[in-house]
């Protein structure tokens, strides 16, 4: 069978998994469970979740160097793995993939290492081919030094290059940034993004950096223990987690007991008012997820609770407030001047960044309609 | 390590003119490509066997292949000349084990063994396992992903192993087929059992029937001339490129091989190479015990031989690992032009054969310092400057393993320099330093050039024994030290093998 290609695709996804079970090890535990993703046509979506949650299974299962016990994978519309035993290899796969350690070939030069990939061309496309990438990587002058001459952020470009250079269908990014410097990784994100675009390739980045996953993703999906727990734009993760792993993972939460009376939700900070349509009844116990950004804290000497702690930031401060019941939550001020330690302060929340979730970890739905807590409440 | 170069230079200087005539005599310029043709031969054929056969026991199904990765390295325990006997025993034209068996069938005499096909056969049998060890560390050392990047380039399984996993272990076998390439060039026990005119047998011939010394020290220079030209090619080629893998190594387990239809053949090489490598040679042994056995042969020195060898080997190693130990330290730690020229030499040193060490020695001490001719304390001296380099880079690439911010971090908690080499540097490398040490007192016991020239009268170890013995054909006390030698050989053996083992599992 010849290598996939781009034109006889037809749909808008270009990765289809369906099901796919995947187990590992002696205990045969189930590194990916019952995995549904689609992946559209040109788009980056990074798979998130903590280490160990089978998200580089997931690529690895893509890209052909695993086998899954059931399920299917179709890429664009072809099947190249499912439980029938239908499997196509890697090299037919027509996948580029970047691996957290790169994996250049220590033995060939910049220029070798890109144009690995590139036969059955005459030599001229292949110069020309390598040339374009070298471009399009901003590997000028590197191209015939040998990896280990190399600066991490240089050997991850010829990494990415390398695998582009093949023109593939979709390019698998296993945690790129892992092994450069905190400092160089942000721009390197833009550039990587900027590159992935320019080549208009279909790209599944893996990472357990939320940060990474927010600046590089058209769409993110959150994984843990072997499943997805939701799929969306950056955004939408962040502001609507569907669940309870997602709100901790995603971003910095607290989260507060409250219980439901009367369609409001009463906590330790203060009241808040419940969408009509919602499911949970009267008198049910939930948890409010509290994000530091979007609490403020007012001293009021009849507040809820007091400053605990202070950590200045420069462009922001942020308090640990010690609440009544001996809970903490956080808020995040960007005020120039800062309240003591000791000083007693009302929190106020807005409500459409509130998520609350039932005692299942289901999000409930608040009538944004408020835009704050009752100060009234939230003062007794 | 100058003194015996020094030495031999002077000797040679005293040939004056016959010195044109000897160089371009037809015998000296065909000694000079028989051991060059031989020394590459052998190389080539046992980098083949060794990349093979690491291969199968690190990559493949292959059944058993934790017991087959032990018996393939076990030819290292058996000394080439106890081989070349067997192999003798086995395959000579005529009276041997295979002509015997071939006799009811009218065959009175078999093609002869000796000359190049015996040379050729018994060096590689007995020096590709040094190509072994080094492959089979490289091919697990080597990084799963390169592999995964390849094919996810299109490569096809095999395609990948050949334009990615060979290149990775180009320097392994480089470093390998170096002490093959040195082994072949400075064996002795061999090329005068097979009859081979090689250098080494020339010298031994010159120096003990001709008493020719001056032209023995110039075919000595001329040797080790050849052994600097390779070491020079080998240094120039060695290229840019460098091959440890650049990131942080993944721990995945590299994709195993399934060989399906090949197992058999598979099966049928590492059988082959362990019958004629290991199997071959012991039985003969025991063949002649036997028989020494049955004609009411008796062994009442063997045990004092035994003693005898184990006492100087451990004596030996002991003064070479105190000499090594430094000079790894300063090469590790201080890395400049200066240690790196002393470790360049000492390489030269390694590659010196025995033959040319023990003949300058022998005769710097007969004629300046007759008290110390023929003293174990020579002796041990010659295997000094034979071994340390060995020495040398065994505990440097365990030094290597220990990073300098360990030694910072001591450093930092009140320890002093000498304590922190004592209570962490030493501990750390422990494995390494083992294993050199295994290597080295395997390397002196099975040591025979320089033991036979150099011991004092009435000393004898097993390889001497195992000499003398055949010389004077009373094969079961040679089959006897043969043993006993291969038994106390395969504990060093062991020894390294289960260091290897345990560094795989950190």
């Amino acid at each position: 069978m010849l290598r996939l290609d781009h034109t006889n695709s037809k749909s808008k996804t270009t990765i289809e998994i369906r099901g796919i079970v995947k187990r590992l090890g002696r205990e045969k535990v189930a590194a990916v469970d019952h995995l549904d993703l689609d992946v559209n046509n040109g788009e980056i979506l990074t798979i998130l979740g903590p280490s160990g949650c089978g998200k580089t299974t997931t690529l690895r299962l893509i890209a052909g160097f695993e086998t899954p016990d059931s399920g299917k994978i179709i890429i664009n519309d072809n099947v190249v793995a499912d439980s029938g035993g239908k499997f196509i290899p890697p090299e037919k796969r027509n996948i580029g993939i970047v691996l957290q350690e790169f994996a250049l070939f220590p033995h060939l030069s910049v220029r070798r290492n890109i144009a690995f990939g590139l036969r059955g061309k005459s030599q001229a496309e292949i110069d020309e081919r390598v040339q374009a990438m070298v471009n399009l990587a901003g590997l000028q002058g590197l191209e015939d030094r040998y990896p280990h001459q190399l600066s991490g952020g240089q050997q991850q470009r010829v990494a990415l290059a390398r695998a582009l250079a093949p023109s593939p269908l979709i390019v698998l990014l296993d945690e790129p940034f892992a092994s450069i410097d905190p400092d160089l990784r942000s721009r390197m994100r833009m550039d990587l993004k900027r590159i992935l675009k320019e080549a208009g390739v279909t790209a599944v980045f893996v990472t357990h950096d939320q940060e990474e996953a927010f600046l590089i993703a058209d769409r993110i999906a959150v994984m843990n223990k072997g499943r997805i727990h939701q799929i969306g734009t950056p955004a939408e993760i962040y502001h609507n987690p569907q669940d309870r792993f997602v709100a901790e993972f995603v971003g910095k939460a607290d989260f507060i007991p409250g219980r439901v009376r009367s369609a409001k939700i009463s906590t330790e900070i203060g009241e808040f008012a419940l969408a009509n349509s919602t499911h949970v009844k009267d008198g049910e116990d939930v948890s409010v997820m509290l994000r530091p950004g979007n609490i403020d804290v007012i001293p009021t000497e009849s507040g809820v609770g007091t400053i605990q702690s202070i950590e200045f930031k420069g462009e922001d401060t942020v308090y640990s407030v010690k609440l009544g019941s001996g809970q903490t939550i956080r808020s995040s001020q960007h005020a120039p001047f800062i309240h003591p330690v000791g000083t007693r302060v009302k929190i106020v929340a807005n409500s459409a960044h509130l998520i609350v979730f039932d005692k299942d970890g289901v999000p409930i739905r608040l009538n944004r309609s408020f835009s704050e807590n009752d100060p009234h409440a939230a003062t007794t | 390590m100058a003194l015996p170069l020094v030495y031999l230079g002077m000797r040679a200087s005293e040939i004056g003119d016959r010195l044109p005539a000897l160089l371009t005599s037809p015998r000296t310029i065909g000694v000079f490509a028989n051991s060059t043709i031989l020394a590459l031969v052998v190389t080539v054929i046992s980098a083949l066997i060794a990349v093979v056969a690491a291969f199968l026991t690190v990559r493949t199904d292959l059944p058993g292949r934790r017991i087959w990765s032990v018996l393939l390295i076990l030819p290292l325990s058996i000394p080439s000349f106890v081989g070349s006997f067997a192999m003798i025993a086995m395959f000579a034209p005529r009276g041997s084990a295979l002509q015997n068996l071939l006799a009811p069938f009218g065959v009175e005499t078999l093609p002869s063994i000796y000359g190049w096909p015996g040379a050729i056969i018994t060096l590689t049998l007995f020096s590709y396992p040094y190509i072994l060890l080094t492959v089979r560390s490289s091919l697990r050392g080597i990084d799963p992903a390169l592999e995964e990047a390849a094919r996810t380039l299109g490569c096809s399984l095999r395609m990948s192993l050949f334009r990615v996993t060979l290149p990775h272990l180009f320097p392994a076998i480089a470093a390998g087929s170096l002490l093959v390439a040195f082994y072949v060039l400075s064996d002795f026990g061999t090329p005068s059992l097979m009859r081979f005119d090689s250098f080494t047998r020339i010298i031994y011939v010159e120096y003990q029937l001709a008493f020719d010394r001056s032209s023995a020290a110039v075919m000595s220079l001329l040797l080790v001339s050849l052994v600097g030209v390779i070491l020079y090619f080998e240094n120039r080629f060695r290229g840019r490129a460098t091959y440890y893998s650049t990131g942080p190594g993944s721990r995945r387990q590299p994709q195993i091989i399934r060989l399906g239809r090949w197992k058999w053949a598979a099966l049928v090489f590492c059988g082959a190479v362990v019958a004629l490598g290991v199997i071959m040679p012991i039985g003969v042994m025991f063949y002649w015990f036997f028989q020494g056995i049955a004609a009411g042969h008796q062994f009442p020195s063997i045990g004092w031989i035994t003693l005898n060898t184990v006492y100087v080997a451990a004596i030996a190693t002991l003064v070479i690992v105190a000499l090594a130990m430094p000079l790894a330290i300063l090469v590790v730690r201080f890395p400049g032009k200066l240690t790196t020229i002393a470790e360049r030499a000492s390489y030269i040193g390694f590659a010196m054969p025995g033959i040319v060490i023990a003949l300058s020695l022998a005769s710097f001490g007969a004629n300046y310092v007759p008290a110390f001719y023929q003293t174990l304390g020579l002796l041990i001296f010659a295997y000094a400057v034979l071994f340390i380099p060995l020495s040398v880079g065994t505990i440097r690439s365990s030094l290597l393993q220990v990073s300098p911010r360990m030694e910072e971090a001591a450093r930092s908690l009140g320890l002093g320099g000498g304590r922190v080499l004592l209570r962490v540097t030493m501990p750390m490398a422990k494995a390494g330093l083992l294993t050199g040490a295994a290597l080295v007192m395997l390397t002196v016991m099975k040591e025979l050039p320089a033991t036979l020239l150099l011991s004092p009268i009435g000393f004898k170890t097993l390889a001497t024994q195992v000499w003398s013995s055949t010389e004077a054909v009373i094969f079961s006390q040679a089959a006897v030290a043969a043993l006993i030698l291969v038994g106390i050989s395969t504990l060093s053996v062991i020894v390294i093998l289960s260091q290897e083992r345990a560094r795989m599992r950190e």
